[in-house]
């Protein structure tokens, strides 16, 4: 018999069944071959052949797949199913497709971790009340002068006690330095001058012992951390004795480990404040910092009602000294975490929009699962599974997926928030310390869970029950077409979130390269500043104040390892004392004006690098029997001699009637008194050889190498001189400026971060978009290479669906971008929130990328062999 | 509780019924053709009796191999007691549900 079955169909028979299928299928087809070939001659059979063979390889290939399946889950048709039931698929799809599980797990704990941890920042220094007691009452009072505020007059302070006002109570408090002897070592410590009534504002109690009572002139309370360091934790501590300034006092009670003050706060000891002498000085010395707390029945608008009516008075009963100054009340709240907004806004807001992005990824690789796993599904539901079966594996599938990955988003914000803590200190204003809380890790847990389905489960429902008539769809059919429609959309929105992060980045950077290149006015390299308090009595006179600096400045001199010294009563950067000043010729009545003052050595200005103006320096000969001198900064000049004749003027400086004209002898350049980020304020320098207080900086600029021994040294050399003088820690210049600039480092820092894993994101989004699409597009490369296209078109091709999505996200991004950064507005210095630069780099970034992640892609398609396309198809 | 018999596997384990000891894939197609007018493929009869053999309704055996079928095996398939049991319920479910109905007249 020369009757043989159609070859290739019988090959593709044996090529596409297994053993037992093939035997029983090819058999009975062979079988019924011969028979149609007698009835209805040899094409009509072999047309049959091919077509009944083709459709039982296609049966069974389905069924052969459901075999396997039914093998593997004891699938039952409709009956009810446990929780167990519905968790071993789950399970099973993680194993059959490791890379959607690990990528969507994963990219969800790095977006709830680091959410979790700006959470955390933002709600610590925000949204949760200040450690204080009914903190939504509490103001700081401040005396306001122009742009500048500052601490309150004790006048001041009592005229407001003793009128009806909106207040109920009020706490001065008065900062300290005090020389404890310890031990070995005379230590400098910060103490805090207050009334009792301080404590009870706050709503702070002893953690052990009490509180002083008002016959008890030398008690003192003192911080946790101050008895567990200096005291190294003594059991005894109540009652025991130590000596502050010389003068003996008795510890009587310990704070809370918790409590932070609201100012001044590394305060180790509180001690009584003593109204008397401070009443006794001049109303216009502004030496109290303020607490008060407004009546229960005022509002905020009373309160600046009649703080207004108060200034006034105060400004008619004393106008050559009050004539320019106003009181203010901010909430203590906002005059803690303020400034600290922008940043913190920022950051959150970055936060956000990394979610976002997170949410787009997760639902661009859901949608690609769902691609993948089609087949299976539609097989499952040919087979009887019901939809709510299918939802509810899928569902547990996608939970237990989200909750993987926020419960692994939640370690990782754990080891985060021990980061943050290490450097809390540097970026925000010390509250309560921060730490991940239970609400914070329950609400990071339900939003991963939330995001997480919402985002996988969305494209489903968008694409719809078409994924489960796919059986029908060919590939490259509308499914397909629709998917990657689907994912273009959601790389797009992709792109556009990274676009505003990485405009915010730019900006960001900016700023911080602004600050850190910004002429301070000075050389702060190798500056290093040491601060001691010269004890009375022994140092109350000019002449013995001089004496010591003299001694000090020689010793330290001579250190290894030091180029310069020179003194000073206040710093730069730190700041000086304001004080009044009043002009020679003045029309009367003038109002007192505000300036810094601060009072240096002779040599200050040429060692720290500070640049003359006009007129002359501080020499040595000016000294306390030679008429007084200053030296002022450019804007002091700027703003009272707008013509350019400060040099020779006669000036007060002090508080009250002018009493002793003071001669301008120069003008140098401003040097950024109060940090780079501040207005610069008019400032004046004296002479220590003319005036000054029992108080010494010693700043000192060290050679390249700097000797770990330095700060040793110092201390050392201050010893020498006096034991009794207690000598602070060291500080550098450096980290002065760079603490001051923190907060922009914080967000630069958070929006980094965030916009290299936005872009990581991006790119890896766009990538699998390509490769999805160039892959469906194959046929099509094929006919057109196989039409005369180079292979140059056809990588064209590619990356200008690279580029599309691109540039759609990056324009719409852009439109985001312009809106969105205002909220940076209040942080970023030297860059115009618009930069077009930085505009025009992040959309070259993300086009950027958009064709590197289409490179593979774009290659592949070139090296498209069509003739091998074409016969596959 | 046995899932119920779909309405092919109805018909081709009637058809197993009614050839008896010559019930195989070939003999099987012909018979649904002929008496049901349903021209199927092997690949369906297979599969659908693969399914049927899996729950325990059918068993089957192998025959020689023989010339016309390319020198490959027959695969005789024979109703189980449960497969006959099921069988019988579903036609008296079917008898029950159309008991005193009118559909017309059958077209033989």
């Amino acid at each position: 018999m020369n009757a043989r079955p159609p070859a290739i169909a019988a090959w593709l028979l044996e090529r596409l069944l297994d053993r037992d299928s093939y035997e029983a299928v090819a058999g009975d087809l062979d079988e019924e071959f011969l028979h149609q070939q007698e009835t209805r001659g040899r094409s009509a059979a072999t047309r049959w052949y091919w077509k009944t063979a083709m459709r039982s390889i296609v049966v069974c290939r389905i069924t052969g797949e459901r075999r396997i399946e039914q093998r593997r889950m004891d699938f039952d048709g409709g009956g009810r199913a446990s929780v167990r039931d519905l968790l071993k698929p789950a399970l099973r799809q993680f194993r059959d497709y490791p890379v959607y599980a690990v990528a969507t797990a994963g990219t969800l704990a790095l977006a709830i971790g680091v959410g979790a941890v700006t959470m955390t920042v933002v709600k610590r220094a925000y949204l949760d009340p200040l450690p204080y007691r009914d903190d939504a009452r509490l103001h700081s009072l401040l005396t306001f002068s122009g742009a500048l505020t500052s601490a309150v007059s004790p006048h001041v302070l009592q005229d407001l006690r003793s009128s009806p006002s909106p207040f109920v109570e009020f706490a001065g408090i008065r900062p300290m330095g005090f020389a404890f002897a310890a031990d070995t070592f005379t230590e400098s410590i910060s103490a805090s001058l207050v009334g009792s009534e301080y404590f009870s504002l706050l709503g702070v109690t002893p953690a052990r012992g009490r509180l002083w009572t008002a016959e008890e002139r030398d008690a003192v309370v003192i911080s946790w951390t101050f008895w567990h360091h200096s005291l190294h934790g003594d059991p005894n501590v109540i009652s025991r004795a130590i000596t502050l300034d010389g003068r003996p006092r008795t510890i009587v009670g310990v704070l809370p480990e918790a409590f932070v003050p609201p100012y001044f706060a590394t305060t180790a000891v509180w001690a009584p404040l003593d109204m008397a002498p401070l009443m006794a000085e001049p109303r216009a010395r502004r030496t109290l910092t303020v607490l008060v707390r407004r009546a229960a029945h005022a509002s905020v608008d009373d309160v600046n009602a009649f703080l207004a009516i108060f200034s006034t008075n105060q400004q008619q009963h004393d106008p050559s000294v009050f004539g320019n100054l106003t009181w203010i009340a901010p909430l203590l709240r906002d005059e803690l975490v303020g400034t600290a907004r922008p940043a913190v806004l920022g950051a959150g807001a970055a936060a956000l929009l990394l979610l976002l992005i997170v949410a787009a990824n997760i639902a661009g690789l859901s949608a690609a699962h769902a691609a993948a796993t089609r087949h299976h599904v539609a097989i499952r539901s040919a087979l009887g599974a019901t939809r709510a079966r299918l939802f509810a594996e899928h569902l547990i599938e996608t939970l237990v997926l989200t909750l993987l990955g926020s419960l692994i988003g939640v370690w990782i914000a754990y080891l985060l928030t021990q980061l943050v803590v290490q450097y809390q200190q540097q970026f925000l204003p010390r509250l309560a310390s921060i730490r991940l809380d239970w609400t914070t890790i329950a609400a990071a847990l339900a939003a991963g869970v939330l995001i997480g389905l919402f985002a996988s489960l969305l494209p489903r429902r968008v694409l719809g029950g078409q994924l489960s008539d796919s059986l029908r769809c060919s590939r490259g059919g509308s499914i397909d077409r629709r998917l990657a429609r689907t994912r273009s959309g959601l790389v797009m929105a992709q792109v556009a979130l990274a676009l505003v992060l990485l405009v915010g980045a730019g900006l960001l950077i900016r700023t911080v390269q602004h600050l850190s290149t910004m002429n301070l006015g000075f050389n702060p390299d190798n500056l290093f500043v040491i601060s001691m308090n010269l004890p009375a009595p022994r140092y109350q006179s000019n002449e013995a104040q001089v004496a010591f600096e003299r001694d000090v400045l020689d010793r330290v001199s001579r250190i290894h390892g030091v180029e310069s010294a020179t003194a000073s009563v206040g710093i730069p950067i730190v700041g000086g004392m304001m004080a009044g000043l009043a002009i020679k010729g003045d029309p009367a009545g003038t109002a007192q004006r505000e300036i810094a003052y601060l009072s240096v050595a002779p040599n200050f200005m040429s060692n720290v690098g500070a640049t003359i103006v006009a007129g002359r320096g501080l020499l040595p000969t000016d000294i306390r029997s030679s008429p007084r001198v200053v030296i002022i900064n450019e804007t002091m000049a700027r703003m009272f001699w707008p013509n350019g004749d400060a040099v020779g003027s006669q000036v007060f400086i002090g508080a009250g009637a002018p009493s002793e004209w003071i001669t301008v002898v120069g003008v140098y350049g401003d040097i950024r008194t109060h940090g780079p980020t501040e207005v610069i304020r008019p400032a004046a320098f004296g002479s220590t050889l003319q005036y000054s207080w029992p108080r010494r900086n010693i700043t000192v600029r060290a050679s390249e190498n700097l000797p770990l021994t330095l700060a040793t040294d110092l201390r050392s050399a201050v010893h020498a001189i006096d034991p009794a003088i207690p000598a602070g820690a060291v500080q550098q210049f450096d980290r002065l400026i760079s603490e001051r600039t923190a907060r922009h480092r914080l967000a630069t820092i958070a929006l980094s971060l965030f916009g290299s894993l936005a872009l990581v994101l991006c790119a890896g989004g766009l990538y699998a978009v390509i490769a999805l699409a160039s892959r469906m597009r194959q046929r099509e490369y094929a006919i057109r290479m196989a039409l005369g296209a180079r292979a140059r078109d056809v990588r064209w091709m590619v990356f200008r669906q690279a580029l599309l999505i691109a540039g759609v996200g990056t324009g719409a991004g852009l439109a985001a971008a312009v809106g969105g950064t205002r909220i940076l507005n209040g942080l970023l210095h030297g860059v115009d929130a618009l930069d077009r630069t930085i505009f025009l780099t992040a959309c070259t970034v993300l086009v950027a990328i958009a064709g590197l992640a289409a490179w593979q892609p774009a290659r592949l398609a070139a090296h498209v062999d069509p003739v091998e396309t074409l016969k596959a198809e | 509780m046995q899932s119920p018999l779909g309405e092919f596997e109805q018909l081709v384990m009637f058809g197993v019924l009614r050839l008896d000891d010559d019930a195989y894939g070939a003999t099987i197609r012909r018979e649904l053709l002929e008496r049901a007018g349903r021209d199927v493929s092997p690949g369906a009869i297979f599969t659908t009796l693969e399914r049927l053999e899996a729950r325990g309704l059918v068993t089957s055996t192998y025959g020689e191999p023989t010339q016309e079928r390319g020198g490959r095996r027959k695969r005789f398939y024979r109703l189980r007691p449960e497969g006959r049991r099921a069988l019988a319920a579903s036609l008296h479910t079917i008898r029950r549900m159309a008991r005193g109905l009118e559909l017309g007249e059958e077209r033989s």
